[in-house]
């Protein structure tokens, strides 16, 4: 038997060097928490001549330095998880556990590194340490190249600490990875904090002193909501939001945090939440010193929610772009009362004793395991209940203001009735009277026409969720078994009965098959109406829009054999508005054509939608062969109020007329068009074509 | 009843799927390729720990999308599909996905395989599995090819953490994308006619195929 070892190639040195951290500022960071770990108060960072090849970075810190045995068994092992590595330090931090890959990449970036340093416990002593990486280059295995450090009594220099140069750099530094390096370092230790001994590394370039200026702002008193959340040793979360005077608003305890997880306790330990929120409105702003400007600059540079474990900061956690709590996803799809990392700056601090939260290898965050998702639970769901209790709140506001606002018209109903019960004059004070009863009606009649209209809306609002409910359950539920089991019933049966196949079973699988897809496009047909994206404002191509409508409504006007005619006019005429506000007008008119025509005996029913470019703007007419509008029964004013068509909803037509007022247009109804039917003649005024 | 795939021998596998009617229904179509489904009925718990034991005791899988309707993952059918790829370990991704391909299509360059349910039948399930193993060994089908190309940005949208781009070399449609797995020195210099470099896989034929990854600093 003979014996062999496991043995590197000097090219793992790349491998788990730069390949595995391939940004600088990602090495240099972790050089900055060896600094840390040894309870270094300052660690200051130096570049020279970065813009090109060849440059230098110095790393200087007022640790405790490194003793020899620290260096050969510390330094210069890479890959291990120290068994010490939660043991606190002399100033009682907790180390960040480096695997020393980070490092490995930052002493990389150089040709060769120069390591100098003076230990607390060897007062006299002064160890330096040269690596020529090109060594390793001509070597085959790392072990083949030898490593001397040099110890030497302390020169002039007396002071505790590690200094680091990287020469020759390999590459340049653009400015990014500058702004990118100095943002690192600026937020590494937890810049938010008052704690005045605290780690403070510093890079000595503009970019990190105007970035430094810019976090010592320090607008927290101007936040509008302070969220001050916390997990104590059970797992229980409570939670407070205080203004801006630190006067309390709202408490909430677990039970009231925790209702996604049925109060079950996070498998977290000792963790603060804190998020200060920001209303960035110009009018909050009046009578402060700090401009909405600046703090505006100030969240642009640093908002978001950041993640610091035992006191450093855990990239890429609330870098721009890093939205881990996804404060702007459900800002967009619940817009009131929600913050988003422009609008709010926070930080989740965790004592970590246990080690339970681990950092992948290459940096790129914490492993994704059961205590990272309880974390990140955690901050939704504290952040979830303020927005409940803020949106509680506003209800509030809103039925006491309406509260108001029908006491204030009592008081001034009764105002006017003494008034013109103090009209000396009999037979005037009788019109008067009478003039203002028949005003109070019709206001009475105009108000509770509203109210109805308001109701019917949040009834259709109503059907609409549940409609898009519906269609994603279908489409990924049902759907998908009724699918799978078509196809297994056709390859199966072909496969039993053979040649029979196409005469036994083939037209009844195939019917099957086509009903799936008709259900599967009336689902898609619901979410494309609701498309968020048709809600915003901007340019609306109204011949596109038409042509769109009539893409998605095809299925439904196949089903119901109608012909539908585009007879557009030449060009491309534009409004300035929401591709929604048109399609609820061409929808709307389209579905009441659609239900006309249900009562049509002719042989093809047809929908022409014509539009002429007139002086007023765009004239679009949509007309149908129905049995047109029966003025016996409903008047050609009518037919727009809500609730008084004879079928469906009663409020298509009303959302058409809202809808055209908002567009600053008109609408018209013709009770027998030129194809016999209903024609309604819509006028949009455009902003070109 | 193992099979020979492009010199990869495939047998047990995984169907995850959060409803058990669409799991059984699933591994008909899987027993019918002549591969033994082994249908998941969760929890499925720990993404990491997961990923790790579907690899060590299958050798292919079968997934939806939506996976979190009822307590049965954490996570997104896209996202597993692509982790599974990176493992080099085949995977199809089966949903009905018009109305969700701006959120699997941050995975798209992962995900060679992506079928509706009622497009899926058992030949179908065997070539997606040999469209990964050929990636796998670096052999591309001419629509899934990444080619390094020019992006220009024509819109970002911040607050909903998303973007559109316009790929000049594959066409005039304008791509939709996600914030997710974008890197950071990409959304953090976002802005309307920005240009920069990633890949694309320009033979795709329709936008749901296309996707952009590896994108670089100008």
């Amino acid at each position: 038997m003979s014996e062999a070892s496991l043995r590197f190639s000097s090219e793992i040195l790349k491998r788990l060097g730069e390949e595995l951290n391939p940004n600088p500022d990602q090495g240099i960071v972790e050089l900055a928490k060896n600094a840390y770990d040894a309870d270094a108060l300052n660690c200051e960072i130096e570049l020279h001549g970065i813009s090109s090849a060849g440059g230098r970075i110095r790393i200087a810190d007022d640790g405790d330095g490194m003793t020899l045995e620290q260096i050969r068994n510390g330094f210069l092992v890479l890959g291990r998880s120290g068994k010490d590595a939660r043991k606190e330090t002399r100033l009682g931090r907790i180390p960040s556990g480096s695997k020393g890959l980070g490092r490995l990449a930052a002493l990389r970036l150089g040709h060769e590194v120069d390591v100098q340093t003076l230990p607390l416990s060897e007062v006299e002593a002064r160890h330096a340490l040269r690596i020529d990486w090109r060594r390793f280059e001509s070597e085959d295995l790392v072990e083949d190249v030898m490593l001397e450090i040099d110890t030497a009594p302390r020169g002039r220099r007396k002071k505790n600490g590690t200094t680091i140069e990287l020469l020759d750099l390999r590459s340049r530094m653009t400015r990014p990875d500058v702004k990118r390096l100095a943002r690192s370092l600026i937020l590494l230790a937890d810049p938010f904090s008052e704690d005045p001994s605290g780690f403070r590394p510093k890079l000595r370039t503009a970019e990190f002193e105007d970035l430094e200026a810019l976090v010592s702002a320090r607008y927290f008193e101007d936040a509008d909501f302070h969220l001050i959340a916390e997990v104590d040793a059970e797992g229980k979360a409570s939670a407070r939001a205080v203004d801006w005077r630190g006067e309390e608003l709202f408490a909430g305890d677990h039970e009231a945090i925790s209702t996604g997880r049925r109060g079950a306790p996070y498998a977290l330990p000792s963790t603060r939440f804190d998020l200060w929120i920001y209303r960035l409105a110009r009018e909050a702003f009046s009578g402060r010193t700090a401009t909405v400007g600046e703090v505006k600059e100030w969240l642009g540079a640093f908002g978001g929610v950041h993640l610091y474990v035992n006191g450093l900061r855990v990239a890429p956690y609330g870098n721009k772009g890093n939205d881990w709590l996804e404060m702007n996803l459900r800002r967009a799809a619940s817009p009131e009362e929600r913050p988003s990392t422009n609008t709010a700056l926070g930080r989740i601090s965790v004592s970590d004793e246990t080690g339970c939260l681990q950092q992948k290898t290459d940096r790129s965050g914490l492993i994704e395991n059961d205590v990272y998702e309880d974390l990140r639970d955690f901050g939704k769901e504290t952040m979830d209940w303020l927005a409940r209790r803020r949106l509680e709140h506003a209800e509030k506001r809103r039925s006491a203001a309406r509260a108001k606002t029908k006491a204030q018209s009592q008081v001034s109903k009764e105002s006017v009735e003494r008034q013109i019960e103090e009209t000396p004059d009999p037979k005037r004070r009788k019109s008067l009277k009478s003039a203002f009863t028949r005003y109070d009606n019709s206001r009475q009649s105009e108000a509770d026409r509203l109210r109805r209209e308001v109701q019917l809306y949040r009834t259709l609002s109503t059907a609409g969720i549940t409609a898009a409910t519906f269609a994603h359950e279908s489409a990924s539920n049902p759907l998908k078994v009724i699918d799978q089991s078509a196809l297994t019933i056709e390859r199966r049966a072909k496969r039993a009965l053979k040649d029979d196949y196409s005469s036994t079973l083939a037209a009844a699988v195939g019917k099957l098959k086509k009903a799936a897809r008709a259900v599967g496009v009336l689902a898609s047909v619901t979410l494309t109406l609701l498309d968020r994206e048709s809600r915003r404002v901007g340019r609306v191509e109204l011949h596109s829009v038409i042509r769109g409508q009539l893409s998605t409504l095809k299925p439904f006007l196949d089903g119901r054999d109608v012909k539908v005619e585009a007879d557009l006019a030449s060009g491309d005429p534009y409004i300035h508005g929401t591709p929604a506000a048109v399609e609820s007008i061409f929808t709307n008119l389209i579905n009441n054509a659609l239900t006309a025509l249900e009562s049509s005996s002719a042989d093809q029913r047809r929908v022409v939608i014509r539009t002429e470019l007139e002086e007023d703007g765009l004239v679009v007419r949509v007309m149908d062969n129905g049995p047109g509008i029966d003025e016996s029964q409903i008047s050609l004013s009518d037919i727009w109020l809500p609730g008084e068509t004879t079928h469906d909803t009663g409020l298509g037509l009303t959302i058409v007329r809202d809808s055209v007022t908002d567009l600053g247009g008109s609408a018209e109804a013709l009770a027998s068009g030129e194809l016999g039917g209903a024609e309604f003649v819509i006028t949009l005024p455009i902003l070109g074509q | 009843m193992a099979l020979e795939l492009l010199g990869t021998s495939v047998d047990r596998t995984l169907i995850v799927d959060d409803q058990d009617e669409a799991r059984e229904a699933f591994a008909e179509t899987v027993e019918d390729a002549g591969l033994t489904p082994v249908p998941d009925a969760g929890p499925l718990g720990d993404f990491d720990a997961y990923l790790t034991q579907t690899i060590t005791s299958a050798s292919a899988a079968l997934c939806d999308q939506f996976l979190r309707h009822r307590n049965y993952a954490r996570f997104d059918g896209a996202l597993f599909v692509k982790s599974l790829y990176e493992r080099s370990f085949p995977a199809v991704l089966c949903t009905h996905y018009d109305e969700l391909i701006d959120d699997i299509r941050p995975f798209r360059r992962w995900i060679p395989s992506l079928q509706r349910p009622n497009e899926l039948d058992a030949d179908d399930f065997l070539a997606g599995l040999r469209v990964c193993l050929a990636e796998f060994d670096e052999a591309f089908a001419p629509h899934r090819e990444p080619w390094r190309t020019q992006v220009k940005v024509i819109d970002v949208r911040e607050d909903e953490r998303r973007f559109f781009v316009e790929v000049p070399a594959w066409g005039p449609d304008i791509v939709p994308l996600k914030y997710v797995g974008v890197p950071e020195f990409i959304t953090s210099e976002l802005r309307e006619g920005w240009r920069c470099r990633a890949y694309v896989n320009l033979g795709a034929e329709e936008l749901v195929d296309l996707y952009v990854c590896d994108w670089e600093v100008p």
